[in-house]
C-alpha cells in the first residue's frame, strides 16, 4: 500500500489526509508535513482556526511541548481522530489516531504571530512509525 | 470504522487539486501577493490578507464551509523551515 504526497517549501514533504473526529465534530482536508522528529500528529495554530476547532472544548495536554524555536505554547489534545489518505491505484487508507495535539501558540507581537501562522500541521511518528517513508524528486512516499 | 462519504470525497479531492494548483503556480503568486496569506478555490486566488485569522474569518462568512480551500503564506523572499 502507497500513499504520495508532495514537496512543499523548504522541499520539506507533505501528504494530504481527510481528518474525521466526532467529538467535536470535524470534517475537512489538512496538510500534513511528513515530520519524523514530531513525536505526535500535530494540528498547527491556522488549521485550528480553519477546521473551525474551539479550544475551549478541548483537554489541555498534561505533556509540554518542547521544540525548535519553541516559545509560549499551550497544548490540547483532540481524541479518536481519523486521517483518511488517498492510496495510489484507487481507495483510500484509514488510520486511526487515539490523540492528536492541538497547538495554540501565545505570541507577544504581531510579527511572531506572523511566524507562528506559517507552522504547518505535522505528520509525526505515531502515524509515521508504520511506515517506510522515501523521498524522490517530486514526492514524499509512504509504503507499507 | 468511518468511511468517507461522497460530499467528504469531492471535498478532499478539490482540496488536493487546490493544494496542486497553488504549488503549481507559486512563483507567480510571489509576484503579486509576496507576503500575504492566499486562499486558493477553483484554481484561482480567491481572497488574501496579510492576517491569517481575519482572512480565515471573512472566507467564513463569505463562503461557508471553506473545508476544500488552501491557505497559504506567500514568502517575500527564502527561508528554512526547521520543524
Amino acid at each position: 500500500m502507497r500513499i504520495y504526497g508532495g514537496r512543499g517549501r523548504g522541499r520539506l514533504g507533505y501528504v494530504n489526509a481527510f481528518l474525521t473526529c466526532s467529538n467535536p465534530p470535524l470534517d475537512d482536508p489538512i496538510r500534513l508535513y511528513v515530520d519524523t522528529g514530531a513525536s505526535r500528529t500535530t494540528i498547527a495554530d491556522r488549521d485550528a482556526i480553519r477546521l473551525g476547532i474551539n479550544y475551549a472544548q478541548l483537554e489541555e495536554s498534561p505533556v509540554p511541548v518542547v521544540g525548535i524555536g519553541c516559545g509560549r505554547i499551550k497544548s490540547y489534545l483532540l481524541h479518536n481522530v481519523f486521517l483518511t489518505f488517498r492510496v495510489v491505484g484507487g481507495g483510500y487508507h484509514l488510520e486511526r489516531l487515539p490523540s492528536v495535539t492541538v497547538l495554540k501558540h501565545l505570541p507577544r507581537s504581531a510579527s511572531e504571530l506572523a511566524v507562528i501562522n506559517q507552522i504547518p500541521s505535522l505528520l509525526g511518528i505515531d502515524v509515521l512509525e508504520k511506515y517506510s517513508v522515501r523521498f524522490t524528486r517530486k514526492r514524499v512516499v509512504l509504503e507499507k | 470504522m468511518p468511511v468517507l462519504l461522497n460530499r467528504q470525497k469531492q471535498e478532499f479531492q478539490k482540496f488536493e487539486k487546490n493544494m496542486k494548483w497553488f504549488h503549481k503556480n507559486y512563483d507567480s503568486l510571489r509576484g503579486q501577493y509576496a507576503g500575504e496569506y492566499v486562499a486558493v478555490n477553483e484554481d484561482r486566488v480567491v481572497m488574501h490578507n496579510r492576517d491569517a485569522e481575519m482572512l480565515i474569518r471573512q472566507l467564513q462568512e463569505r463562503f461557508g464551509d471553506i473545508g476544500a480551500f488552501v491557505i497559504e503564506f506567500v514568502t517575500n523572499g527564502k527561508f528554512d523551515l526547521i520543524l
